[in-house]
C-alpha cells in the first residue's frame, strides 16, 4: 500500500513538472528574452567563407567567443530568422538575396564608423552605388570576398564544341557531356542571360522561352547535381558543367589551371555578403568582426585556406598571398567578368515561377 | 536417408566455395567504401575527388584544428548522453511493459513505435514547435531530448525481443526464494537481457553519431555537430581532413568492438572452464 502511494506521488510530481513547462509565449523570438552573452558572437556562414585562423585571432583580440554555424541553404537562413527563434549576429548572405532579407526587415544597418577597412578594398568590388540590388549603397551588406559565378566550365582538352552562350549546350555534339546544377534560380537566370532578357523577368513568355531552351539542352545533360560538379569535371565524366565550381577546381590544383576554362558570356555573378541580423544584441561586436575580416591579413588567411578572389587592393595584399596567385585563371577571369556582370535579386514571384518550370523540366 | 543426401549436397565443396565467394562479395560491399575513405584521407587534394598524391598534411591539419575537434566532441557528448538516456528509458520501458498488465498497455506499446515510422523531418518540426510553444531554448538539451525520442523504439524493440526469449519462471523462482523485485531485476533479469541492452545501446550510439535532420531543427546558433559540418561542406567539397577524422573514429570504434569481443570471449571461456571443473568435481 505504501509503495503504491509513493508511486502515485512520484507520477503526480513528474506530471506536474511536465505541465509546468507548458504555456504560451507569443512573443516573437522568445529565446531572445534571455540575457544575451555580450562576449559571444554567433555567425552563420557558408562553408569555406571564413578562415578558422580569422576566428581564433578575432577571439583573441576582442576577448570573445565566436560560434560558427554552417549553412546548407539560404532559404534555411531566411526561415530561421523569420521564425524568430534564432540568435544570430553576423550573416553570410548571397547578394541576390540581400533585397529579400532587407524587405523582410531582417537586417540592421552596418556601422561604417567601425567598418573602416573599406578604404583597403578594390573599387572593382566595392563602389557605393553599385552594390546588390536593393542595397546599392552597401548600407546593409558588404562583400566578404570577391565574386562567384555560376557559369559554363569546360575542359579545354575534351570539350567537343565552341561555347559562346548557354544555348550552345543544346548542340548535338554535347550529348552526354554536360553536368548541370539543380538550382532553379541558377538554371533560369542563366537562360535569361543567354536570351538577353532582364534578369528580374517574371514575364511568362520570356520564362517559357527559357524553358524551351533548357528543354533543348536537357537531352545532352548527363547528370544534374544538387551541390557540386567538381567530381564530374575532375574525373572526366563530363567535359562541360554549368556550375559554380571553377573557383574550387582552380583552388584544388594548379594543374587544372591549364585544363579548365569558363565561357564568360554564360556567367551569373554574385558575391557573398556580410550582413548583421536586426535582432542581434551584439551589433557593435558584429561590426568589429566584419571590419576585422576586411583587413588584408584576414583576407589573405581566407584566400590561402580556401582560394577565391580577394576584394582587397592588390598592392596591400599580394605579399601575403602565394607568388602565383594572380596567375590563377579564376582570379583573372572572374575579375574581368565582374566588370560586365548584371546584378539580380531573387523575388518570391520569380522564384515560384522558376520552381514550377523546373519541376516541369525535371519531370520530362 | 533423404536428409543425409540433402546434408551432403549442401556441405559439398561447390556449395562451400559459393558461400565463401558470397561472403567475400558481401564483405567487399560493406567495407570497400571504408577503405576508400581511409585511402583518400591521405589524398593531396582539397576537393578530394581525384587521387593527386600521398600526403599526411590533412592529419596534421586535423590535429591543429580545434574547431573541428570541438564539433566532434559536441557530437560525441550528445551521442553518449542520448545512448545512456535512451538505453535506460528503453530498457525500463521494455521490462515494465513486458512484465505488467494494465488497461492501455498495448496502445502504449504501439505508440512507442511511432518515431520509427514518422519521417524525421516531421518529428523535427513537431519538436521544434513543441519547444517554441513552451519557450524552451534550443541547444544541446533539446537535441538530446529529440534524439532520445528517435532511438527509444530501437532500444525498446531489441530489449523486448530479448525478454520474449527469457523464461519468466526464473524471475518467479527468484521472488519465491525471497528476493525482492529490485534484486531480481539487477541480478536475474538484467544479466539475461544484457546482450539486447548492449546491442540497443550500440545501435542508438551509431544512429545519433550521424543524425542530421533532427539536429538541424533543434540546434541553436552555438551548436554544430559533425554531420551538420560535413553536410555544409558538400557545396564546396569535403576535404580530406574530414576523411582523416572519420578514419580515426572508425579505428577507435573498431578497437573498442574488438576489445569487447575479446573480453567477452575470455569471460565465456572462463565460465565454460569453471562449469567443466564443477562437473568433474560433482562426478
Amino acid at each position: 500500500m505504501k509503495k503504491k502511494i509513493l508511486s502515485l506521488i512520484a507520477c503526480a510530481a513528474l506530471a506536474a513538472g511536465t505541465l509546468s513547462g507548458c504555456g504560451f509565449n507569443t512573443e516573437a523570438g522568445s529565446y531572445l528574452s534571455q540575457e544575451a552573452d555580450a562576449n559571444t558572437l554567433n555567425v552563420m556562414i557558408w562553408d569555406s567563407d571564413l578562415s578558422e585562423t580569422t576566428v581564433q585571432e578575432f577571439e583573441s583580440q576582442f576577448n570573445c567567443k565566436v560560434n560558427v554555424t554552417y549553412l546548407e541553404d539560404t532559404n534555411e537562413m531566411l526561415q530561421k530568422l523569420i521564425a524568430g527563434g534564432a540568435d544570430y549576429d553576423v550573416l553570410d548572405v548571397e547578394s541576390d538575396y540581400v533585397k529579400a532579407f532587407k524587405d523582410a526587415d531582417l537586417l540592421a544597418p552596418l556601422d561604417y564608423g567601425v567598418i573602416t577597412n573599406t578604404d583597403k578594398l578594390d573599387p572593382t568590388f566595392f563602389t557605393p552605388g553599385k552594390g546588390a540590388i536593393g542595397d546599392e549603397t552597401f548600407e546593409y551588406s558588404i562583400p566578404l570576398a570577391g565574386p562567384f559565378f555560376t557559369c559554363v566550365v569546360y575542359n579545354k582538352n575534351t570539350c567537343p564544341g565552341e561555347i559562346d552562350t548557354l544555348a550552345d549546350l543544346a548542340k548535338p555534339e554535347f550529348k552526354g557531356e554536360i553536368c548541370s546544377v539543380k538550382d532553379s534560380v541558377s538554371v533560369y537566370i542563366g537562360a535569361l542571360i543567354a536570351l538577353g532578357y532582364p534578369l528580374d523577368s517574371t514575364d511568362d513568355g520570356q520564362l517559357q522561352e527559357c524553358q524551351e531552351m533548357w528543354q533543348d539542352i536537357f537531352p545532352n545533360v548527363k547528370s544534374f547535381v544538387s551541390s557540386s560538379a567538381v567530381s564530374q569535371l575532375e574525373t572526366g565524366e563530363c567535359s562541360v558543367a554549368y556550375c559554380w565550381d571553377f573557383n574550387t577546381i582552380c583552388a584544388d590544383s594548379e594543374k587544372y589551371w591549364s585544363e579548365f576554362d569558363v565561357a564568360p558570356n554564360t556567367g551569373m555573378g554574385y558575391t557573398q555578403d556580410w550582413c548583421i541580423a536586426k535582432t542581434s544584441r551584439r551589433q557593435e561586436l558584429a561590426n568589429e568582426f566584419i571590419n576585422f575580416t576586411m583587413s588584408p591579413e584576414q583576407q589573405a588567411n581566407l584566400i590561402n585556406d580556401f582560394g577565391g578572389i580577394t576584394t582587397v587592393k592588390k598592392e596591400l595584399i599580394e605579399d601575403k598571398l602565394p607568388d602565383n596567385y594572380y596567375d590563377n585563371p579564376c582570379v583573372t577571369r572572374y575579375t574581368e567578368m565582374w566588370k560586365n556582370h548584371q546584378e539580380f535579386a531573387v523575388t518570391d514571384e520569380q522564384n515560384d515561377k522558376m520552381d514550377d518550370l523546373y519541376n516541369e523540366l525535371m519531370s520530362q | 536417408m533423404n536428409n543425409e543426401v540433402r546434408e551432403n549436397h549442401f556441405t559439398s565443396r561447390g556449395w562451400r566455395t559459393a558461400s565463401y565467394i558470397y561472403l567475400a562479395v558481401m564483405l567487399v560491399l560493406l567495407y570497400a567504401p571504408v577503405i576508400v575513405m581511409i585511402r583518400y584521407s591521405f589524398n593531396d587534394s582539397r576537393t578530394n575527388v581525384v587521387w593527386q598524391g600521398f600526403t599526411t598534411k590533412y592529419y596534421a591539419k586535423l590535429f591543429h584544428d580545434p574547431a573541428l575537434w570541438e564539433i566532434f566532441f559536441v557530437t560525441l557528448f550528445i551521442a553518449v548522453c542520448v545512448t545512456l538516456l535512451g538505453t535506460v528509458v528503453g530498457t525500463l520501458g521494455a521490462v515494465g511493459l513486458s512484465r505488467t498488465r494494465f488497461p492501455g498497455r498495448r496502445i502504449i506499446e504501439d505508440f512507442i513505435y511511432f518515431p520509427l515510422v514518422i519521417p524525421e523531418i516531421v518529428l523535427g518540426i513537431a519538436l521544434l514547435l513543441l519547444f517554441n510553444f513552451n519557450g524552451i531554448r534550443l541547444g544541446i538539451p533539446t537535441i538530446i531530448i529529440g534524439d532520445t525520442t528517435l532511438v527509444l523504439p530501437y532500444v525498446f524493440v531489441t530489449v523486448k525481443a530479448r525478454l520474449a526469449g527469457m523464461d519468466p519462471s526464473v524471475e518467479e523462482a527468484s521472488i519465491d526464494l525471497g528476493a525482492d523485485r529490485m534484486y531480481t531485476f539487477f541480478h536475474i533479469t538484467m544479466p539475461a537481457i544484457m546482450p539486447g541492452v548492449i546491442s540497443g545501446a550500440f545501435m542508438s550510439f551509431s544512429l545519433v553519431l550521424d543524425e542530421l535532420i533532427l539536429t538541424s531543427f533543434l540546434a541553436d546558433a552555438a551548436t554544430v555537430t559533425l554531420p551538420m559540418k560535413i553536410y555544409s561542406m558538400i557545396k564546396r567539397g569535403v576535404t580530406p581532413e574530414i576523411n582523416a577524422l572519420t578514419t580515426i573514429i572508425f579505428v577507435a570504434i573498431t578497437v573498442a568492438v574488438v576489445v569487447y569481443l575479446v573480453v567477452s570471449e575470455m569471460k565465456d571461456r572462463k565460465r565454460l572452464r569453471e562449469e567443466e571443473r564443477r562437473g568433474e568435481a560433482a562426478e
